[in-house]
């Protein structure tokens, strides 16, 4: 009921949005489990909102992950300044379907466009980012033998858009660099005594827009594996994201999670909503 | 990883069953009577946006209309040849931003829209305008 009534106040708050002049079209992505502006799973390089050079805007996102054995939800707000800097507070829940895991992370982060232009560039728009997250319940990561219980991600981001690309659909292909030794996004704690070295990860998405308001696309993440004996796997996704105008993203995605905390195949599906305002 | 695999072979598929070649985007547009039809939505959709208007309300829009024919009849390989003043010199003094480009460049897609060209269509035309943006904006 919480939730419904949240989107409600997005639609509400979207109806009045003046946000509708700045950048083209869903080109500001949607909303990543871990806040910010980017797909489901990842971030992107492009810079939240539909703001220009002089121009600030907000965006409030919720999501949740619903996977075999595990929920992760995920309420966040950023803010993007001037095309420029986005600056982002996210709040994650993972809880396991069968009751005994309920982790609360804070997660606040900030990308900065670093050069280049992702639609009109003759490069691809290049940025740089960080996540600094901080462990609510930390019982879970210590039982683990995580060595702390906060970390701070950093990742190189670059994304390049085709206007004309495959098929004259718009394309979009994103990659990131991230140096991190997060156990589970950090849900785990981040490192162990064994494996305490961050380590470089590779981040990928692809999109194509089917038309202006429905773009199917894919997402890759590559993860560590720092806790002998609770295997954690690479993360993948393919999804379908709505925008009905520039204020709202919706986007549906099926999870292929691997295995989290001892158990296997974790596939399901993630909602996002992400509004502008 | 399976998954990825089997996204690249369908895109791969779907890929090869449209390799029909595609009528000249001149065609695809209908024509100079659909560039005219689509030159008058663009115009309608400038006059109701608030950051492109003030743009235009010292031109001449007869003017604009037939140059904005001539030059979209021209680069989609129409028979026309553009007769009007350089992008830059066009754009030059006015000071557009790249908030006002791409408010304009949402006035064309919403006019595109707005007479149903297809997405491919939408798309060829965006992608032969977008070099274009050099000349047009911080002039």
């Amino acid at each position: 009921m919480k939730h419904l009534i949240v989107i409600m106040i997005f639609f509400i708050c979207s109806t009045s949005s003046q946000a509708e002049n700045g950048k083209l079209l869903a080109t500001s992505g949607a909303g990543p489990i871990e806040g910010g502006s980017g797909g489901g799973l990842i971030p992107w390089a492009l810079i939240g909102g539909y703001t220009t050079q002089d121009e600030i805007g907000f965006n409030a996102t919720f999501s949740e992950a619903d996977v075999k054995d595990y929920t992760l939800s995920s309420h966040g707000l950023s803010l993007s300044a001037y095309d420029r800097v986005e600056l982002s507070f996210a709040q994650l829940r993972f809880e396991n379907k069968a009751g005994g895991i309920d982790i609360k992370q804070n997660v606040i982060s900030a990308k900065t466009r670093l050069y280049g232009d992702a639609v009109y560039g003759s490069w691809p728009l290049f940025s740089v980012g960080f996540q600094h997250k901080t462990l609510q319940d930390k019982t879970i990561a210590n039982a683990l033998g995580a060595s702390d219980t906060q970390g701070t991600d950093v990742y190189l981001s670059a994304a390049k858009i085709w206007l004309n690309g495959p098929l004259n659909r718009t394309a979009l292909l994103n990659a990131n660099l991230r140096y991190s030794k997060a156990n589970q996004l950090g849900l785990l704690g981040y490192g162990t005594a064994a494996n305490d070295d961050a380590q470089l990860l590779l981040e990928l998405a692809g999109a194509v827009f089917i038309n202006r308001r429905v773009a199917v696309g894919m997402e890759y993440r590559q993860k560590p594996d720092n806790i002998n004996g609770v295997k954690e796997d690479d993360w993948q996704d393919l999804f379908i994201a709505y925008f009905p105008s520039k204020s709202v993203s919706l986007t549906l995605a099926y999870l292929q999670l691997g295995e989290i905390a001892g158990l296997k195949d974790q596939d399901g599906y993630y909602f996002s909503l992400q509004a502008a305002f | 990883m399976k998954l990825i695999i089997i996204l690249f072979i369908s895109c791969t598929l779907a890929a090869c069953g449209s390799l029909q070649t595609q009528p000249p985007l001149f065609q695809q547009l209908g024509g100079k009577p659909g560039i005219a039809k689509l030159t008058d939505a663009f115009i309608e959709a400038i006059q109701y946006n608030k950051q492109t208007l003030p743009y235009f309300l010292e031109s001449d829009i007869n003017r604009f209309r037939t140059k904005f024919v001539e030059q979209i009849c021209m680069i989609s390989g129409g028979p026309c040849e553009y007769t009007g003043d350089s992008m830059a010199d066009v754009h030059g003094g006015m000071n557009i931003n790249e908030a006002h480009f791409n408010a304009l460049v949402n006035d064309l897609i919403m006019a595109m829209e707005a007479i149903e060209l297809p997405t491919s269509t939408q798309n060829q035309l965006l992608s032969l305008l977008a070099p274009m943006r050099k000349d047009i904006i911080y002039r």
